[in-house]
């Protein structure tokens, strides 16, 4: 199956640096400077591209983040770069790398194969995500800085401020926007595909070879029984980390409503007979909302549908465009 | 609607090359250069 194909030599593409898993060591050359269009940790051992929300986070807890953005200094201005790279992505196709490119999914579209007894996520966990995006992605990072535990204090005069060194504006505490760095607080404490990809490599290389390089406390337990959680959930439910938890789905989730390239139901046509859900890795039901937040665009339904009657593309659909009666006269009775 | 979409995708697009040609790659670079040890649970 050619999007299976697709699935995995982009999961290759994006891990090829095999030297990282002989070595126990990570790829540090200039590629990495390159969001890759999915979740991927870069810290594993074979990523040669960075992770975006990763990325984003790095930006964000730089020391003095806000104010670096604000007044357009080179090191905030990459924010721009790694929010226009997400962005751009999503004005285009919307979540179609979800369902095409991810190697996350990709993983919980494999595992989710596992004969098991399986059930379904209530709806309105799907809010979740935006939640984690805006609180762990966003606000966390900027706003929770370590020394202060705030991270700025109002100054009567920001432009002298700028001017200060960093420990005379301790000295005073004259500062508008903390100096300390923050934390990438959804790597640090949700995030399973760095514990898989990053900490489970790493750490397993380690103990195998007999490096110690790091020690292990409650935080990495913590985030390792995170991980178990949500590969047992992955197995049961239809991509529960997409639909709940993604910080990336969301935003690009965002953007299916107003992409480029959109999801097209015929449904005047449509019989309701849930076999596009049926196939669905994310449990959509196109036929009730064509740019769902939900839809991967995996494409998965289109040849499902017995009535022909979804399709995709940048313009008006075929299906939508032909007449209905055509249509059903053309499907097996 | 489909002009609207064209003008949001041109709009983003600046905003990305505005990031690539005026930022410091630096942050990033650094971040994804080092073994991240929050993303690995242990910092
Ligand atoms: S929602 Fe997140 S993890 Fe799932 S496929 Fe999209 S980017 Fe990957
Ligand atoms: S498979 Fe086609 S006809 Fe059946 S519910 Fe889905 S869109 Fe409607
Ligand atoms: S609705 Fe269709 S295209 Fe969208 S995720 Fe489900 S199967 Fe894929």
């Amino acid at each position: 199956m050619i999007r299976r194909l697709i699935q995995f030599v982009s999961a290759f593409a994006g891990n090829s640096y095999l030297l990282g898993f002989v070595r126990g060591t990570i790829y540090q050359g200039p590629l990495k400077s390159v969001c890759f269009p999915g979740m991927n940790c870069y810290s594993c051992p074979g990523a040669v591209f960075a992770c975006p929300i990763g990325s984003l986070q790095a930006v964000l807890t730089q020391p003095g983040a806000l104010h670096s953005i604000a007044v357009g200094k080179p090191e905030g201005i990459i924010f721009f770069y790694v929010l226009g790279f997400i962005f751009l992505i999503g004005s285009l196709v919307g979540r179609l790398l979800c369902g095409w490119v991810c190697p996350f999914g990709f993983i919980q579209d494999l595992l989710h194969k596992i004969p098991t007894r399986k059930v379904g996520i209530p709806r309105q966990w799907r809010l979740m995500k935006y939640a984690i995006l805006v609180v762990f992605v966003l606000l966390l990072p900027l706003f929770l800085r370590d020394g202060f535990g705030v991270p700025w204090k109002p100054s009567a005069d920001t432009a002298a401020v700028e001017h200060e060194s960093p420990s005379d504006v301790k000295a005073t505490g004259k500062t508008l926007f903390s100096e300390d760095p923050g934390s990438p607080w959804f790597c640090k404490v949700i995030c399973p595909v760095g514990t898989l990809e990053g900490g489970v490599t790493l750490v397993s290389y380690d103990r195998i070879s007999g490096r110690n390089r790091f020690s292990l406390g409650f935080l990495f337990y913590f985030k390792l029984s995170v991980l178990g959680v949500f590969l047992v959930w992955i197995v049961m439910a239809k991509r529960p980390f997409c639909r709940t938890v993604c910080p990336l789905g969301a935003i690009w989730g965002i953007f299916n409503k107003v992409s480029v390239w959109r999801m097209h139901v015929d449904t005047s046509a449509c019989t309701k007979c849930l076999a596009c859900r049926k196939v669905c890795p994310v449990g959509c039901s196109i036929f009730e909302e064509p740019d769902s937040a939900e839809c991967v665009r995996c494409l998965d339904c289109v040849p499902k549908c017995p009535k022909r009657c979804i399709s995709s593309g940048t313009g008006r659909s075929a299906a939508v465009a032909r007449p209905v009666s055509k249509v059903v006269s053309e499907s097996p009775p | 609607m489909k002009p609207l979409r064209v003008l949001l995708v041109i709009l983003i697009l600046c905003v990305f090359v505005l990031g690539v040609s005026l930022g410091d790659i630096g942050p990033v670079l650094h971040k994804a250069t080092q073994i991240c040890l929050e993303c690995i649970g242990i910092g």
